[in-house]
């Protein structure tokens, strides 16, 4: 089986590169101007890991004093010290990671649903103010407000959602650019389903959530990964927000100030390298998923 | 991979609900310190003094009083006090601050810090003398605020001076500078020495590193410590004046000599090509391993950097040259040649009265004589600013002075010392220092500058609200270092642009001090 | 009954039995949770943000001013100040942006087009939003730093006789902070036009090719006008959003070096103040630069939203 899958590889290889050449002059040195270009970008995004990792097999003399050679004697030690030393605000490397865990799993979810939940009814059922939704999450994307962030402090600071688990009440807001995704999925799912399961005695919620859900499942999917990469990397929320309650975004940012007084840039890049691990897991095995299923039909009046 | 998608698929449904249900059962694995009259919580801040003190401290109070229980929540976050102390048990549950504090505002540390007086005057048990009468006079001094005042006490900290290398100004080829025009021909002599090719005399971290701290003993220098305290930091112009005097603020004083004397020792050439975007250790890393000859630092700093090399014979601070320009405020010194044989003379007395009027290139004034032996001794120091504070609304405030007056005592100085052999503003209780036997070069030194220093302190109790809640800064906030220092010419300016732009801020924003102070 | 649509293929069916009260709670409990976050983060937010512009705090007491404005424009018309640069460099970031967006637009067009390692290029592109800014940041500053290659390209470029420090120098601060944006961005919306692309029938390019189109006609006169609904929406939030362009100015350089920008300004107040936020006006000044921003925004807004539909028709398909 490998050996044909490898056949066929070469056999498809060999076409491309007939049909490749098949191309008039001006497009085939355009695609391979194109190729270098690619290459020059994705090989730069690749030393960034590169030279991160080489970071954290150096002593810290080493780091400031040669930044760009290898390390004279590889510091194994340094990755397992991490979790020794990666301490902030009280939270180890697991106490961020359930952090991260906590606010990046569960605030996506929650905020998928609740847009789901809100497009479908007011895609489906036709009551007052189902078009108002619609209206005003447009009029929120194109018209966006500025300057209300001190407005948003104070309010978050009185009601204890600073530094608090209880700030993931922000995610179950449904007026924003998934409620527009969602609202476009369902338009293209056919009614006649739900009216099947409504003769068939299905209610409301059943047929939500046994029908209609599931059918709208790949995109919420694909969305809920790319929320979850976004709120895992945020650190400019949780820097401000939830200091005292690191995600592993914000706290390895806490942590570089913490390692730079302590002359520890050692332990600091190999810090940076094992929190990298569990978003680039999660991208092994979805990337097709995120790839293939978000589609955004635009807004129709 | 189907199967691995569906079994990572699971487990993340398992992680979701597992998440879910430890937050709401278990707080979340933290262990909540108790809140009771007998649980000291102290919260300390992370730095080149290390932590190590602390925790000897800690565990002998605990085992000579049983009843008590301490613990250490430890940050390297300046910020954390701004952000917290001041605003109620609600949100500040910690009995003792061990932090700089210098970051709040002296209105919230009156309000809101137990005074301390108490703890100054006790005699801890078995010992002769109180608290207050171990600390060193003008340490203390600094300490007490205009209303009598104990707000906070030290626990640490050092002095600020011009370290150099002492492999490289070692005596033979290169002396120590006495004037600031003697520090400005060492550096163009070993800007110009090819065997220091890549060895710049001088290195700096990122807004002008610890540069402040040397400019403003310039100017304390060139105006007298009097000036500088009583006039200049509140801005009390006197009776026809009265404080604030924006006039003060805006005279060409001490300040624009300090600024005079900057340009002419630094200049991009002879600094690390760098400095201007590193980090404080980064610099330190380097300077540590001979990048550069001299670099403006403190007393902690092999402290600080000990993981990286053990250099300490290395390194020391010189005392901080005399400003060249304090003979235009002297009728009797002509010149600067002067100028350092009187200063040879003042470093081999013990005290300014024992200075000879007259000597091998030198014949002065006693005014004269008295006002260089004061510049020549003046040290910027930030044991004030490393403060033990205890918040007035604290649980245990009893346990936590209680802790305060064991942190004073003769045992737990014997344990400071050995931990962290850094200076300490004062003594034992039969009246001597640190048995510094076992102690390097560098160590000794920085406890001798305690018993032979004039200190300038970084908080200066007499400063007028327009700098304390107005906003100000001496020196406008101009970075002086990064712009005699840029590389690029539009970003370089001169001594008399940046103290034009100085006066211009200040002008300028006058009314805003003004507003900000409710004035 | 069932009421059908114009278009009976993509017909949005609209349920229009009697009021059931089971129906009643079934809507109200899936719009009741979203309608009071709204009401609550979004509309009293932005209420109390609007107050606040004409608020100071001075010893305690609240009064109405509108000192903040005054300070704005005071700010903003003098010569060299902060707040001009921060709308200079927000400009020249905004149009960056859009630069970005068409190479993004490029970008996702050949992964389309299967470029030889396609498969490869779309993971590489993906990696740098799968960490943390934070440490992407963080070596970048180590990699243009004095000692790194950078600079030495960039002393050999401008013929300087030092190693420029590219952070820390207002010659190249600003254009360190863009090419570091530039160097991020540019696979560009790559999920979402990806996911566009791909909804596009394969027989209407096949018979494009057929017709001896170039790869520059396929892409502008043929997949544009297909996806114009998700270009025009991405283009219209991407200009909607032009006071928010900022490169990430807080990791790199903290507004510093003449990098400042509205953005980064504004996220400063807030972070500088964390734990105080009763304390300081500087929140109602931000409230109030918040305020001639969404003025000018809006604005913009609405001559675009006429202008974007008169570009291209949609194309149903």
């Amino acid at each position: 089986m490998i050996r044909e899958f490898k056949m066929s590889w070469f056999k498809n290889l060999g076409h491309r590169i007939v049909c490749f050449f098949n191309r008039p002059l001006s497009e085939t040195i355009t695609y391979i101007i194109v190729f270098f270009i690619f290459c020059t970008f994705a090989l730069s995004y690749l030393y960034i890991f590169f030279w991160g990792i080489i970071a954290g097999l150096k002593t810290h003399s080493e780091i400031v004093l040669s930044p760009f050679n290898l390390p004279k004697s590889p510091q194994w030690q340094n990755y397992i010290d991490v979790f020794r030393l990666l301490n902030v605000n009280g939270y180890n490397f697991f106490g961020m990671l359930y952090n991260s865990l906590y606010f990046s799993l569960l605030g996506p979810l929650i905020q998928n649903m609740i847009s789901c939940m809100l497009a479908y009814v007011t895609n489906k059922y036709k009551f007052l103010g189902s078009k108002f939704y619609m209206l005003v999450v447009t009029v929120m994307l194109i018209m966006p407000i500025y300057g209300s962030g001190g407005s948003a402090y104070r309010l978050y600071y009185n009601l204890g959602l600073i530094n608090s688990y209880a700030h993931i009440i922000l995610a179950f807001g449904g007026m924003n650019m998934t409620y527009l995704l969602y609202h476009a999925a369902f338009s293209s799912v056919s009614w006649s389903y739900a009216e099947a399961a409504f003769i068939d005695g299905a209610n409301d919620y059943s047929v939500f959530f046994k029908i209609m859900l599931p059918q709208v499942m790949k995109i919420f999917g694909a969305l809920f990964l790319l929320a979850w990469i976004a709120d895992w990397n945020n650190y400019s929320s949780a820097l401000i927000y939830l200091p005292k309650l690191p995600t592993l975004a914000g706290g390895i940012y806490l942590f570089e100030l913490d390692m730079i007084y302590h002359v520890r840039r050692d332990i600091l890049y190999a810090a940076y390298m094992i929190t990298a691990i569990p978003p680039l897991i999660l991208f092994a095995f979805f990337n097709k998923t995120l790839m293939s299923n978000v589609s955004l039909g635009g807004i129709k009046e | 991979m189907r199967l691995f998608k569906k079994i990572l698929t699971s487990i993340l449904i398992l992680l979701l609900v597992m998440i879910v249900g430890v937050t709401f059962l278990s707080g979340c694995g933290r262990v909540s310190i108790p809140q009771t009259e007998n649980d000291v919580t102290i919260k300390f801040w992370r730095s080149g003094v290390g932590q190590t003190f602390l925790d000897k401290a800690v565990e002998n109070f605990q085992k000579k009083y049983p009843q008590y229980r301490v613990y250490i929540d430890s940050s390297t976050n300046r910020n954390d006090i701004k952000n917290n102390f001041g605003q109620g048990y609600d949100v500040d549950k910690v009995d003792i601050w061990i932090f700089p504090v210098d970051s709040i505002s002296s209105k919230t540390l009156k309000e809101y810090a137990e005074p301390l007086n108490n703890v100054l005057t006790t005699k801890y048990e078995g010992e002769s003398i109180t608290i207050g009468e171990k600390y060193e006079s003008s340490s203390l001094e600094a300490l007490k605020w205009p209303d009598n005042n104990y707000y906070s006490l030290s626990y640490g900290g050092g002095w600020y001076g011009i370290v150099y290398n002492e492999k490289i100004i070692n005596g033979v080829k290169y002396k120590l500078p006495r004037t600031t025009e003697e520090l400005e021909y060492l550096t163009i002599d070993l800007y110009h020495d090819t065997a220091l090719k890549n060895m710049p005399p001088y290195i700096h971290y990122a807004d002008g590193g610890y540069w402040d701290y040397i400019y403003k003993v310039w100017q304390a220098q060139y105006d007298g410590m009097d000036y500088y305290t009583n006039t200049f930091m509140p801005l009390n112009g006197g009776e026809s004046d009265p404080a604030p005097s924006k006039a003060i603020l805006l005279k060409e004083d001490g300040r624009k000599k300090a600024i005079e004397a900057m340009s002419r020792i630094l200049k991009p050439s002879y600094v690390y090509n760098g400095s201007n975007s590193m980090t404080f250790t980064d610099a330190q890393t380097l300077f540590i391993q001979d990048k550069a000859v001299m670099m403006v630092n403190g007393s902690w700093l092999l402290n600080e950097m000990k993981s990286v090399s053990n250099a300490g014979e290395s390194f020391k601070i010189m005392k901080t040259p005399v400003i060249s320009s304090i003979i235009e405020k002297c009728a009797t010194i002509a010149d600067d040649a002067e100028l350092a044989a009187l200063i040879d003379a003042i470093d081999a007395a013990s005290n300014a009265a024992e200075v000879a009027l007259s000597g091998i290139g030198y014949e002065v004034s006693r005014a004269d004589a008295d006002k260089v032996y004061e510049a020549r001794n003046i040290m910027s120091n930030n044991f004030d600013a490393h403060g033990i504070v205890i918040p007035t609304y604290a649980v245990a405030k009893n346990a936590a002075k209680e802790f305060v007056k064991y942190f004073y005592s003769d045992e737990n100085l014997a344990n400071y010392w050995e931990a962290t052999q850094l200076p300490l503003p004062v003594t034992y209780s039969n009246g001597n220092g640190p048995d510094m036997s076992t102690w390097g070069g560098w160590e000794a030194q920085q406890q001798q500058f305690t018993t032979s220093a004039i200190p300038l302190y970084s908080i200066q109790r007499t400063s007028s609200v327009i700098f304390t809640a107005g906003g100000a800064r001496p020196y406008a906030g101009v970075n002086i270092v990064s712009l005699l220092t840029a590389n690029n010419a539009d970003d370089r300016a001169d001594s008399s642009k940046i103290w034009n732009t100085i006066v211009l801020n200040h002008t300028s924003k006058w009314q805003s001090y003004l507003t900000n102070a409710q004035l | 009954m069932l009421e059908n649509s114009k278009h009976p293929k993509n017909a949005v069916l609209k349920h229009k039995n009697p009021i059931k009260l089971s129906r009643v709670i079934f809507i109200l409990s899936f719009i009741l949770i979203p309608t009071l976050h709204f009401a609550i983060f979004y509309v009293y937010v932005n209420l109390n943000s609007f107050i606040m512009a004409f608020q100071l705090n001075k010893g305690g007491t609240i009064y109405w001013t509108l000192e903040n404005f005054s300070r704005f424009f005071t700010e903003f018309l003098s010569n060299g100040s902060e707040m001009g640069q921060a709308f200079k460099n927000t400009f020249i970031t905004f149009i960056i942006q859009q630069v970005m967006f068409l190479i993004g637009f490029l970008v996702s067009y050949f992964l389309y087009k299967k470029i030889f390692l396609y498969r490869a290029f779309r993971v590489f592109f993906f990696l740098p939003s799968l960490v943390a800014g934070t440490i992407v940041s963080s070596i970048f500053m180590k990699i243009v730093g004095v000692d790194g290659p950078f600079s030495l390209l960039f002393q050999k470029m401008f013929n300087l006789d030092y190693r420029p420090e590219l952070l820390a120098d207002s010659q190249f601060a600003n254009q360190t902070v863009w090419m570091h944006m530039i160097w991020l961005s540019f696979p560009g919306n790559m999920v979402l036009f990806g996911g566009a692309f791909g909804r596009i029938p394969e027989s209407v390019i096949e018979s494009a090719k057929l017709d001896g189109v170039n790869w520059i006609q396929e892409a502008f006169r043929i997949i544009v006008p297909m996806v114009w609904p998700t270009i025009g929406l991405l283009l219209m939030l991407n200009i909607a959003g032009i006071f928010g362009a900022s490169g990430s100015v807080f990791l790199l350089t903290k507004g510093g070096y003449g990098t400042q920008t509205l953005s980064n300004w504004m996220y400063m107040q807030i972070y500088n103040l964390t734990g105080n936020p009763g304390e300081s006006n500087a929140f109602n000044y931000m409230s109030a630069v918040g305020m001639m921003l969404t003025i000018v925004s809006v604005t913009l807004a609405f001559i675009l939203r006429k202008l974007s539909g008169k570009i291209f028709d949609e194309v149903q398909y």
